[in-house]
């Protein structure tokens, strides 16, 4: 019993991904075990971090979310321009707005019918062209004490703190509540759910409007960490939560993943892209990078499928 | 003729017209009233140049959604090809040539890819070229530093491909519009296109058919590849130098216009023709929206809406019969 609890975890830490050896390898690397960097590496995760299991809880559903990192520039925007009016209201909106764009995913998703990747799409340019409008294109700065203090803490920024309470949560919706339960059998079989008794449609729109409300949360976390809510950011944003959601055993086909493995596959990407910005590689070769694991990740995923139905 | 006759005539008549060429009608009466200069002679042509740039690539998405895939890479190799075509620097034949053939063989190159990733290994398509576009875009900024593309001399013989005119109209409109009449034969008279609806309708009858599914597939990655390559090297033509990091991202406006013509999501309906007339819609009210001063992030806020609200139109119409 506890060995099979053990070994998914092992499998994550040192086979799929083989974060162990990612670590050893960049101890080789000069800076890299410092407590500064390592504070970098979680703010990052922090803020990725949320995306990511709201991310891995919509794959489980049988969905997937494009308008995450737009979503998250939103965020960003919305909380900075509703700082005047006290900063839970700030965090509020954020959160409400994000929360809005994913409940507008989970409608056209459910009562259109229509493919996730599309309906999520079309929200993403939504979001990112609204954003852009109301900004102007540009950054919006913010210089409230209160408000970058959220992003504070040494050595270990509170916005870590945020992400492992969400995480936890998280983890015990899915496996110690019958919601969860609920969401794995809809995403591994929707029409048999839904034979079942089960509300399919409702319990999608969930997962949607969880994603976007992390993706807001994140949004103001960033903000914080910046000191600006850009609309620009956030491109990479899906591929990288997508990917680390990939890695940790979730599928595009649904019914699969799990929080933990979502965050061990987020912690590999994450230390990877910090190796490559220590070693010095221009973003162009991020770009490449995580654009090619990403697509390593899905035909190994679909090839594997294939393998599976046979 | 009796009344009822009449009706039965007129439902067959609309029924037979799809619903964007009236959407295309109906627009460009309302541009016309909006603003008196839309209808001038040199805003159309200047309509139908920013339309048949995005209208190439999504010529080559149709057929790609045609057979049950999507192709979000085609705006990063328009950016590809149009960076390459200025890199080998066209100055007089023979390097005009090779300056469009080596960014289409590329373009074709990165099709086959998506192609066997989605075809032979069986991966999602958005997320096999949402990672080829970043691939594509990484290896372009690697290749130039990030620099703007502004190469010295170009000759006219490059500078033709967009500003010939033949019998009034530019080149790339002629070019354009070819396309899109060999492109609705080939899809409605040959073999390769009766196969590509076949894959689109029912993937799994189709490989029990007998149909070359991959073979098939993978060409219509290839040809969306060449198709948005071709696009870049008019683009190139066009304007004469490159900002690689500020590009347009081709692809929303052709997936958009791709969609409004009524390619099935799910594949295995749509034809380039209505593609084309679709783009035109795009383009008349990306072209107004200019007109009134509505900069770019009101133009892709628009495109979004026009992408969800088409999507939904006929998922629900769908969902009626």
């Amino acid at each position: 019993m506890k060995v099979d609890r053990l070994r998914p975890f092992f499998m994550h830490l040192f086979i799929k991904p083989p974060l162990v050896p990612l670590l050893v390898a960049a101890t080789f690397i000069e800076g890299f075990w410092t407590a500064g960097n390592l504070r970098t590496i979680m703010e990052s995760i922090s803020t990725d971090g949320l995306i990511v299991i709201g991310m891995v809880i919509v794959m489980i559903a049988g969905g997937f979310d494009l308008s995450v990192g737009a979503v998250m520039a939103m965020g960003g925007v919305t909380a900075i321009i509703l700082l005047p009016f006290t900063l839970p209201v700030a965090l509020l909106g954020a959160i409400l707005t994000g929360g809005l764009a994913g409940y507008l995913n989970g409608l056209q998703v459910t009562r259109l019918r229509i493919n996730p990747f599309i309906a999520t799409l079309a929200m993403m340019v939504i979001v990112r062209g609204g954003t852009l409008a109301y900004t102007d294109t540009r950054p919006v700065i913010s210089l409230d004490e209160s408000f970058l203090a959220m992003s504070s803490g040494r050595p270990v920024p509170l916005t870590f703190f945020v992400l492992v309470t969400t995480a936890l949560l998280a983890h015990i919706m899915l496996t110690q509540r019958a919601w969860g339960r609920h969401v794995y059998a809809v995403g591994a079989g929707e029409l048999a759910a839904a034979m079942s008794g089960l509300n399919t449609g409702r319990l999608k729109r969930q997962c949607y409007i969880i994603s976007g409300a992390l993706s807001g949360l994140a949004g103001v976390l960033l903000a914080a960490r910046l000191g600006t809510g850009s609309p620009i950011i956030g491109e990479a944003t899906p591929l990288i939560a997508a990917s680390a959601a990939l890695i940790g055993g979730a599928s595009l086909k649904g019914g699969e993943g799990s929080v933990a493995g979502a965050i061990a596959g987020l912690i590999f990407v994450g230390c990877l892209i910090n190796v490559l910005n220590l070693l010095n590689m221009p973003s162009y070769y991020q770009r490449i990078t995580i654009g090619g694991l990403l697509l390593l990740l899905v035909i190994v995923d679909g090839i594997l499928l294939r393998l599976q139905l046979r | 003729m009796t009344v009822a006759a009449a009706h039965r005539r007129l439902a067959s008549l609309t029924g037979a017209v799809p619903a964007i060429y009236i959407v295309l009608i109906a627009v460009i009466i309302g541009a016309a009233l909006i603003s008196d200069r839309f209808l001038t002679p040199s805003n159309v042509i200047a309509i139908l140049q920013q339309a048949v740039i995005a209208g190439i690539v999504a010529l080559g998405m149709t057929v790609v959604l045609i057979g049950g895939q999507f192709d979000l890479s085609t705006g990063a190799i328009v950016m590809m090809s149009a960076v390459m075509a200025l890199l080998i620097g066209p100055e007089g034949n023979p390097e005009t040539t090779i300056a469009v053939l080596i960014p289409v063989l590329a373009g074709i190159v990165i099709g086959l890819l998506n192609g066997l990733a989605v075809y032979a290994a069986g991966a999602n398509s958005i997320v096999v070229t949402i990672g080829m576009q970043f691939i594509v875009v990484g290896v372009v900024l690697a290749m130039v530093m990030g620099q703007h593309v502004y190469p010295a001399g170009l000759d006219e013989s490059f500078r033709a491909i967009a500003s010939a005119r033949i019998v009034g109209l530019p080149l790339p409109v002629i070019i354009f519009a070819s396309l899109v009449v060999s492109l609705s034969v080939v899809m409605s008279k040959t073999v390769f296109g009766r196969h590509v609806y076949a894959i689109g309708g029912d993937i799994e009858a189709s490989r029990r058919a007998g149909i070359p599914v991959v073979r098939t597939g993978t060409l219509t990655f290839a040809l969306s590849g060449a198709f948005a390559a071709l696009a870049g090297v008019i683009i190139a033509a066009l304007v004469g130098h490159v900002d690689p990091t500020a590009i347009a991202k081709y692809e929303f406006p052709a997936l958009t216009a791709v969609v409004l013509g009524g390619t099935s999501l799910v594949g295995g309906e749509g034809r380039p023709a209505d593609t084309a007339a679709a783009i035109l819609v795009v383009a008349v009210i990306t072209n107004v929206m200019t007109i009134l001063n509505y900069q770019y992030p009101v133009q892709l806020l628009v495109q979004g809406l026009l992408l969800a609200s088409a999507v939904a139109f006929y998922s629900y119409r769908r969902g009626m019969t």
